[in-house]
This record gives structure tokens, C-alpha cells and sequence, in this order.
């Protein structure tokens, strides 16, 4: 048991944050009005719904655990023959446990949704001798839902496998650039000086690398994985969202409401945290939402440069860059492409419209009551 | 309508018929014209007089069918011009009419003409368009036009873009356009609304002058009765979408006859109400989605009888042209309501004194942003403030009277200069702990009610702040129990101390401004230009409030404005601002019925009088425009406008003279 603890310490770390500012931001008036609001707004309840099904999943299949190898001859654990330790598996999460039945259903290669025989023909001696191309019957005949790909592995499957991808891609990248923009959109545009200076000089540099060769360089050097990948993006992409943010403070603080602080003695923290940051929330939202899109989509052009994640992480990005060849066939295997897209849509349009009614619940000039 | 109907009146150049018109408001229409109806002779000035949300912008974009669609929506009423229905009319038959039979001139200069074409190609584009003429004869054409708009050096000026010119410059640009197709009807929506009074003085004369010239109607679109009483032939008073009383200059003027006419008269401030209340109506202008069966100003008015709230008016005649919508119109009203005195406040110790105060912006250009110069923003001002006294800071935009203030707060730096705060020392001097004490006792009230206050904070959060930040109150409920008390003192309920500040009106806001400032108990407050964006009725009663509230805690107050009519009122003492310098300084009475330098005689006749005195106006109008603080001019700043300057003029900076003990000003000539 305390094996299975260890493995999962990082989601459950970051479950227990998140439950934390969770409780915390409920203890707050705005949002708990905020969140009063957003209740009465049946489209933004039915977009948070699918919200939650898919950061479900994505839990699920980050919480996981390995079995030790067992010897089929002798039944005993099996230990690594030089150093004695106990030898894992490759491991499963909980998603791959609940998904079992379906990840079993293996085919030879393509076949289509819902379909009982193998997309390709193949030539077969019929009874009577002669040669004839038939299209065989499949192992699990109609229980494809998205039907399955080159390799006979259900799409469907797959897709539900690239949510954590997508989700830690989205998530992961946004939580690094957002603190980094908000601090320094803010500080470069309310103090301004030197400090405003150095934080363009930066932007400007970072900027004027292309992202595609820093990101590549950068995966070169730290090696090829989601952690770096997220890195590498968060890095390369939090300029836009800081220059957004400088451009708005600097309106802000001359606004009359903040001179009316600064004139009444109000403290700069105070003014940055009550008067500034709450005015900007706003862009942050929206912009943190359609970035959030733009990054998953972002992982598929990486991933069809070879710079995306592995090989053996599963990610719509590759499933898209697999379509590329199969889009080329006729007729057309559409259904992997079609797939990767519903679930990126899927993700994409409720966090949209979710973000959409979240800033509107927090702007009180918006509030219907 | 029917053409025989037309045909008698041939005389109308526009028939507006009992105009309705809504806006879509998600699934509600809320009305912004409710049964409007006028009609104009050719030739005529007309001015359609009302207060923010009347519905009299409204009115004249529907006679041009430039009415947002789809939100606006005409419910009924004709809009004939010539006989012929405007509203009926097809796009391209609009376009017809559209700067070539009627035209425009917008409230702001700075936005109304495209930033990147020639100020001359713009008016060359109208003459092309309805003219046909070619691009040669435009050019020429322009350049007479811009000639006849009073700008100098027109042929040089035809190639100038907007930003090259000065706001006034813009707005006699934009007449040009307006008249490059000698039209019949010239809708003008607040042409000076955004100008200086020297400048506004300028166009207004410009108009007239135009139109007497061309035969052109006028329609003017203003909040301004002062301004109206000077040139309109006519005056329609609007009021929550409808007219409630239209009648020729004079006779309104002599003999108002609706409640709201006769309490917005009143509520004009000027010097000669000095000690006493302003009549102001009570509350503000209502939505038109509130208005029951009854008349619009019902809920104000103070001689509304239950008639009123039941039964909508009907046009009265009251005199010749004279139609009031009121009940009780040809009663006699002229003592509705009694004027009470304010008591008189006696001044004490000297709070503020400001030493030679400059404030120079550093110019940065080119390589490593080196300082190129300097705008001199404040350039030597002197002041005394002493407790329980209004020094009015009077001066055009770019004067330096809101640099003062800022300075002051420290929101803006001071290049030189003391400012020393009894009991404090010199505020501009202080370190930032010692600052922190101080700007307790100096608070500053802003211009605009709708920047000015959080919209992500209650009122509460946003006037318990400063005490927080004071440590005043030992606690939150002591706090919120204060500002209660606060709330009370200006005005408003405590309930609204949960609310946010875009559910309070422009008045309100400015309510709330000033307990927040009161909040932290001052005894200096800054009022930067804080009635100017209010309507007439409602900067009536925060003047009343400004009053009563300076008498209650002893305040000074340091009230920076532009408008002349609100200093006459409320200041004990005057300095008049002029590029940094403060030109002349005295009491009020002083400085406003003798003043002494050039300056303050023009700005004082530019300012638009109620009373009808302008016939015999003390001096000449000013002509130009205040010239860059970047480049000041060499002595007297004043002498390039000056009508009385002479070659010692720029040599030196004219010392003070003194013409009495309290009276003083800058200039070689002082005029007594």
C-alpha cells in the first residue's frame, strides 16, 4: 500500500493544492458569488460537466501503480539478477485498469467505426481454389466505437489516453507562464524604469527566437518528455500575455481610482493586489483559455517535427501527425483524425465558454443580480 | 400624412412628428425618445437643450438616419424634411441628403476626423461626392472653405493632418466639411462641448456667423443654457425623451413656464447666488424605462399633484410659440421655492503654502531617451490656503491647474518649490514614511465619476481603504459603522456601501468620491474639475453638498475648474492660470468684476452668461490657441494673444502688481 502512495505522491500533492485554494477561494465574497452566478448559467454548468469528466480522467490515468514481475515457472517475485531488487512491471493507471476491456480488443490493422470486417482486403484461396480478395471479419466485430488504427489499437482508447497528455500540456504550460506574465506585465508597467526596461530587453529577446527552434534546441538538450515540453512552451509563450498585461497596467495606474489610492496612502501591495491584478483577471482568463488551445494544438505541429513528446506517450498531437498518411489513402481513413479532433474540441469549446462565463461572473458590472 | 396636409406648411424645412424610438435591451426595449416633436424654418436656430440621457443626441441622429441598427428601432413618428419622410428613405437616398442637405458636426473634434488623410482631402471627399467637381477645383475650393472657417495660412494648413492641429483648429475643420455643400440644416451635437471657453467662444461666433452668411437652419444639440442664450433663435427644452417646453429665446428666458425649465435656470450657479443655495432638483435624470403613465418629471418635480403622477401633460400654449407639457403651466409658479441662505465660513490659520511650485515634464527623444527639454506644466506658482477657505484654480486645459493638484499628492513631481503644510513641512520634501502622515490630511476628489472609483470594489471596500491604510477605526465594524456615518453626511444610504459603483449614477459617484475622501479625515481637499462632467441639476446639488460639508468639518478646499459660473458661486478666492503661471489672484469678487489682467477679462467675456449681459461685453474675444508649454513663450506667456501687448511685453516676466491688499496679477498694463 504505501508503494502505491509513493508512486501517486505527485497528483495527490497537487489534488490536496487544489482542494486547498479551492476551499480557500469559497471562504472569499466575490467568488463566492462568482460561483452563485455561474450555477444559474446552464450552458457554463454543462461546459464545467465536461470540465470535471475530463480532468476526471485525467486523474484517473495519472494515478497508477506497478506490480512486481512475477516468474510464470516458479510463482515467485522476480529480483534483477545482479543488484537483488524486485523487478516492476511497466506499470497501469487506473484509466488503463477501468479501459482493460477495450485496450484488449487488438485488431491485425485499420478498420472503421462500428464496422464487423478489416478496412483492407486482403487476397485469400476461397474454397474453390481461386485466389480472391476479401476484407476479413474482425475480432471484436462492432465494438469499435472510433474504429481502430494501422496497427489494430482502438482510436477510441487513444483518445481517451491523450486527455492527461493534453490536459498536462494545457494546464502545466499556463501555470508556468501566467505567474510569470501577471509578475512581470505588472512590475514592468506599474513601477515602469529600469525595471520596465529589462523586462522588454528579455521579452524581446525571447521573442525573437523562433519558438519552434528554441523549443527544439531546448528538448535536444534536456531530452524528450511532457515535463521538458511543458517547460520549453511555458517559457517560449508567456511574452504575448506579459505584453498584453504591461499595456493594461500602465492604463490602470493612471487611472483616477488608483491615483485616489495612492493619493489616500493606500500601500503599493495593496494597490497592485486590489486595484490592479482584479482589473486585469479578465485578460488573464481569456487569454489564458485560448492559449490553452492553441498549446494543444501546438503539441501536434511539435509532434509531427519528431520535437513533441515520445513515442510512447500517447497525445492527440501524434494521433494527428499518424493522419497525415492515412489522409493521403483512398479512400480516406478519417476516423483517427476525426477522433483527436472531437476530443480536442471537446476540451477546447467547454473551457471557452467556461472561462467566458467565469470572467463575466466576476465582473460585477455583469452580474444579473 | 398627405401632401395637402404638406402643402401647408411650406414654410417647415423639417417637421419632426411625435418621434418614439427604443433600444434593444436582450429581450426589453427600453425608449430613449418618447413623443418628440419640433419643427424648424429654414434659416432658424434651433436648440435643443437637455441633460444626459434626454434623448436629444438621439433625436438628431434619427433626422439623419444614422441610428444604430439593429439595438434602435423607430416606434413611430415622421421625421419629414421638405415634406418627405427621412425615416421612409433607402440607403441611397439618405446619402443624398447626408452632408449635402443636412450635416453634422460631432461633439469631438479629436475623434470625428480620420488621423491618417489630409484635413483638405476630407473636405475635398464631401465637395467630390455630391458635387462631382474634379480633384483640382476640390483642392481650390477646400482651401476657401478653410479660408471662411477662420484658419490661418489655410493653403499651407490644407495639408496638414488632424493631429498637426489644435482641438478648436479640428472643430472649425469639421465645419468646414459640415458646410463644404452649403446645406439647408446643420445638426450641431455639442460642437463645444470638448473646447476651452476661449475656443468655444470662437466657434460659437463662427457658427453664427456661417449660417447667417449661408441661410443655413441650425439644430443645436447642447446641455449648455448659457451658451444657447446668446445665439439661438428658438429653444426646445427635452426632458426624458420628450419636449417639455419650446419657445423663442427670449421668451423662455423671461418667462419659463414648465418646472424643470425654471429649476434648471436656477440651478445655473453664478456670483450673484453667492451665499446661497443652488435650487437643484432632487435625484437625476430617470430612464425612461421607469417612467409610469404620468409626466417625466413628476417624481422630481416639487409641485407635482397626484395628476401628475396619473395623467401625462399635454402641450399648453402659454404665450406667442410658447408650449409648455405641464398641468399647471399657465399658473403662476415664481415662488416655488424659497433660496435659504448657506451661513458664511469663517476662514482661519494658513494650511497650505505653495513657494514658487514648478513642475517640469523632461521630453526624451531619440537615441537612449536623452532629455530633449522640458514641458513646463507648472512654471512658479504661489498659493496660500487657509482653513475653512475655496481657492478656485481657474484655466484652460493645459494651464497646469490639474498639475498643481497632482503635485500637491504627490501623484505628480515636483521639479521645484515648497508647498509647507501647517504642522507637516514641506510636502513635496517629505520622506516616504513621513508622506505616508501627510496624505491623511490632503485628499483629492477626481473629475471623472466613472474612472474614479473601482468598478471590482463595493463602496464600502473602496471608502474603508484609506482608513485601513490610516489605521483609523480600531477595528472593521468601527470602520464600517464610520463610514456609515460618512454615507449619511453626503447623502446616500447605508445599504449602498454593499453595492458597486456602476450601479450609482454620475452624481451619486461623485457622492461617493467625496466620502472617500472624507473618510480619512482631511483638511485639505483637492477638487479636480469635480462637477464639470456632471449635468446642470445634479452639479447643483454636490455644489450645495461641497458647501455644507466644507462648513461642517472646516475644510479648504483647493477647487480646480474651468468653468467661470461654478467659481463665482462657490470660490472666496480666485487665481487665474495661464501656461504655468498664475497671472492674477484675488478674491473672488475682486477678480471677477474687476479683473485686472487682459487674460481674465477675455476668459470672462468668452464665458457664455445666463443673465443676457454679453451684449456689452468687456473685451475682445481671444483668438488662437494657448501655445505648447514645450515652448512658452519669452516674457509674459500671455502676449501673444494678448489684444494690449506691446514690445516690453516679451522681454521679462511682468513683476506683481498689487491692487489692493488681497488683488494682485502679472502684468505691465493691469487694466482697472
Amino acid at each position: 500500500m504505501h508503494y502505491w502512495l509513493l508512486q501517486n505522491s505527485i497528483t495527490i500533492a497537487l489534488l490536496l493544492v487544489l482542494a486547498a485554494s479551492a476551499w480557500q477561494l469559497s471562504r472569499r465574497e466575490t467568488w463566492r458569488i462568482a460561483a452563485r452566478e455561474i450555477r444559474h448559467n446552464r450552458l457554463a454548468l454543462a461546459s464545467f460537466a465536461i470540465l470535471a469528466l475530463y480532468g476526471g480522467i485525467a486523474v484517473l490515468d495519472s494515478v497508477g501503480w506497478r506490480r512486481p514481475v512475477i516468474n510464470p515457472e516458479t510463482g515467485d517475485v522476480a529480483r534483477h539478477t545482479q543488484t537483488g531488487a524486485v523487478v516492476y512491471d511497466q506499470g497501469a493507471s487506473a484509466l488503463d485498469a477501468l479501459l482493460k476491456p477495450i485496450r484488449g480488443m487488438r485488431e491485425k490493422t485499420y478498420s472503421a467505426p462500428f464496422s464487423d470486417r478489416q478496412f483492407s482486403a486482403v487476397t485469400d484461396i476461397g474454397p474453390d481454389g481461386r485466389a480472391q480478395r476479401v476484407r476479413p471479419p474482425l475480432n471484436h466485430p462492432r465494438r469499435h466505437l472510433m474504429g481502430t488504427d494501422r496497427v489494430g489499437m482502438d482510436v477510441f482508447y487513444q483518445g481517451l489516453k491523450s486527455i492527461r497528455t493534453g490536459m498536462i500540456i494545457g494546464l502545466l504550460t499556463t501555470l508556468l507562464a501566467v505567474p510569470f506574465a501577471i509578475l512581470f506585465g505588472v512590475c514592468a508597467g506599474y513601477f515602469g524604469g529600469w525595471l520596465d526596461d529589462a523586462a522588454q530587453y528579455l521579452c524581446a529577446v525571447l521573442s525573437s527566437i523562433p519558438t519552434v527552434l528554441f523549443i527544439a534546441a531546448f528538448m535536444i538538450i534536456f531530452g524528450q518528455g511532457l515535463p521538458q515540453l511543458c517547460l520549453a512552451m511555458g517559457i517560449a509563450s508567456w511574452t504575448g500575455l506579459y505584453r498584453l498585461l504591461r499595456g493594461e497596467t500602465l492604463r490602470l495606474r493612471d487611472a483616477d481610482f488608483v491615483q485616489a489610492a495612492t493619493a489616500t496612502g493606500v500601500p503599493v501591495w495593496r494597490i497592485l493586489s486590489r486595484h490592479i491584478v482584479p482589473n486585469l483577471l479578465h485578460i488573464v482568463l481569456i487569454t489564458t483559455v485560448l492559449r490553452f488551445s492553441s498549446e494543444v494544438l501546438a503539441e501536434a505541429a511539435l509532434t509531427y517535427l519528431g520535437i513533441g513528446v515520445g513515442a510512447d506517450t500517447m497525445s492527440w498531437g501524434s494521433m494527428i501527425n499518424d493522419a497525415r498518411t492515412e489522409l493521403t489513402r483512398d479512400p480516406v481513413i478519417w476516423w483517427k483524425l476525426t477522433t483527436a479532433f472531437a476530443f480536442m474540441i471537446g476540451l477546447v469549446l467547454p473551457a471557452n465558454i467556461f472561462a467566458d462565463a467565469v470572467r463575466d461572473a466576476l465582473d460585477p458590472r455583469l452580474r444579473t443580480q | 400624412m398627405t401632401s395637402a396636409t404638406m402643402n401647408n406648411q411650406p414654410k417647415q424645412l423639417i417637421d419632426v412628428q411625435d418621434l418614439h424610438v427604443s433600444f434593444r435591451q436582450g429581450p426589453a426595449r427600453v425608449p430613449a425618445v418618447d413623443g418628440a416633436s419640433f419643427s424648424m424654418a429654414p434659416g432658424e436656430m434651433l436648440a435643443l437643450v437637455g441633460e444626459s440621457g434626454s434623448g436629444k443626441s438621439v433625436t438628431a441622429l434619427s433626422i439623419l438616419g444614422l441610428l444604430p441598427r439593429p439595438a434602435a428601432l423607430v416606434e413611430q413618428g415622421h421625421i419629414l424634411f421638405h415634406g418627405q419622410d427621412v425615416l421612409g428613405m433607402n440607403d441611397a437616398q439618405l446619402r443624398q441628403i447626408r452632408g449635402n442637405r443636412i450635416s453634422m458636426i460631432f461633439q469631438e473634434p479629436m475623434t470625428a476626423l480620420n488621423p491618417v488623410l489630409t484635413v483638405g482631402w476630407q473636405i475635398a471627399e464631401v465637395l467630390r461626392l455630391h458635387r462631382g467637381i474634379s480633384a483640382k477645383d476640390a483642392r481650390v475650393q477646400a482651401i476657401a472653405l478653410l479660408d471662411k472657417v477662420g484658419i490661418p495660412d489655410p493653403a499651407s494648413r490644407h495639408d496638414d493632418y488632424p493631429h498637426q492641429l489644435s482641438g478648436g483648429m479640428r472643430q472649425r475643420v469639421m465645419i468646414a466639411i459640415a458646410l463644404a455643400c452649403q446645406p439647408e440644416l446643420l445638426i450641431a451635437d455639442e460642437p463645444t462641448t470638448a473646447l476651452d471657453v476661449t475656443v468655444q467662444a470662437q466657434i460659437m461666433d463662427l457658427i453664427a456667423r456661417l449660417r447667417h452668411e449661408y441661410g443655413t437652419a441650425v439644430l443645436l444639440i447642447t446641455h449648455n443654457l448659457a451658451l444657447v442664450r446668446e445665439q439661438a433663435d428658438r429653444i426646445a427644452v427635452m426632458y426624458a425623451g420628450s419636449i417639455v417646453e419650446q419657445a423663442p429665446r427670449d421668451e423662455l428666458f423671461a418667462r419659463p413656464a414648465h418646472p424643470y425649465t425654471r429649476l434648471l435656470l436656477r440651478s445655473l450657479p453664478h456670483s450673484g447666488q453667492r451665499g446661497q443655495r443652488l435650487a437643484s432638483i432632487s435625484g437625476s435624470v430617470p430612464k425612461l424605462s421607469d417612467i409610469g403613465p404620468g409626466c417625466p418629471f413628476a417624481p422630481r418635480c416639487p409641485l407635482a399633484q397626484p395628476r401628475c403622477r396619473d395623467e401625462r401633460p399635454a402641450n399648453t400654449t402659454v404665450g406667442e410659440a410658447h408650449l409648455a407639457a405641464c398641468h399647471f403651466a399657465t399658473q403662476a409658479m415664481a415662488a416655488a421655492i424659497p433660496a435659504d441662505a448657506i451661513p458664511a465660513i469663517a476662514t482661519g490659520e494658513l494650511l497650505l503654502d505653495i513657494r514658487d511650485l514648478r513642475v517640469w515634464f523632461p521630453i526624451h527623444h531619440g537615441f537612449l531617451s536623452r532629455v530633449q527639454g522640458h514641458v513646463r506644466a507648472v512654471d512658479g506658482v504661489s498659493l496660500q490656503l487657509r482653513r475653512g477657505e475655496t481657492l478656485a484654480l481657474v484655466g484652460e486645459s493645459g494651464c497646469g491647474k490639474t498639475t498643481v493638484g497632482k503635485a500637491l499628492v504627490r501623484l505628480a513631481k515636483a521639479t521645484a518649490g515648497a508647498a509647507v503644510l501647517s504642522g507637516a513641512g514641506d510636502v513635496l520634501a517629505l520622506d516616504h514614511h513621513a508622506m505616508h502622515a501627510v496624505r491623511k490630511r490632503i485628499q483629492m476628489i477626481f473629475q471623472d465619476p466613472f474612472s474614479s472609483l473601482n468598478p471590482r470594489l463595493t463602496i464600502g471596500e473602496s471608502i474603508t481603504e484609506g482608513m485601513d491604510a490610516h489605521r483609523i477605526g480600531a477595528n472593521a465594524a468601527e470602520r464600517r459603522a464610520r463610514a456609515e456615518a460618512i454615507m449619511a453626511k453626503v447623502g446616500l444610504p447605508a445599504a449602498a456601501l454593499g453595492r458597486y459603483p456602476h450601479q450609482f449614477s454620475g452624481g451619486q459617484r461623485q457622492r461617493i468620491g467625496l466620502a472617500r475622501a472624507l473618510a480619512v479625515e482631511p483638511d485639505v481637499v483637492i477638487c479636480d474639475e469635480c462637477t464639470s462632467a456632471l449635468d446642470v441639476s445634479v452639479q447643483a446639488q454636490i455644489l450645495n453638498l461641497l458647501k455644507d460639508i466644507q462648513h461642517e468639518f472646516h475644510l479648504a478646499y483647493l477647487f480646480i475648474t474651468h468653468d467661470l459660473s461654478v467659481v463665482g458661486y462657490l470660490a472666496d478666492r480666485v487665481a487665474v492660470m495661464y501656461l504655468g503661471h498664475v497671472v492674477e489672484e484675488g478674491l473672488a469678487h475682486e477678480v471677477l468684476d474687476t479683473p485686472a489682467h487682459p487674460y481674465t477679462r477675455a476668459l470672462l467675456a468668452a464665458a457664455p452668461h445666463i443673465d443676457g449681459s454679453d451684449a456689452t461685453r468687456p473685451a475682445p474675444r481671444l483668438s488662437g490657441d494657448v501655445p505648447s508649454p514645450a515652448s512658452p513663450p519669452t516674457g509674459c506667456p500671455f502676449h501673444t494673444r494678448c489684444p494690449i501687448a506691446q514690445d516690453q511685453c516679451q522681454q521679462a516676466m511682468p513683476p506683481q502688481t498689487a491692487l489692493s491688499p488681497t488683488h494682485h496679477c502679472h502684468c505691465l498694463f493691469p487694466q482697472r
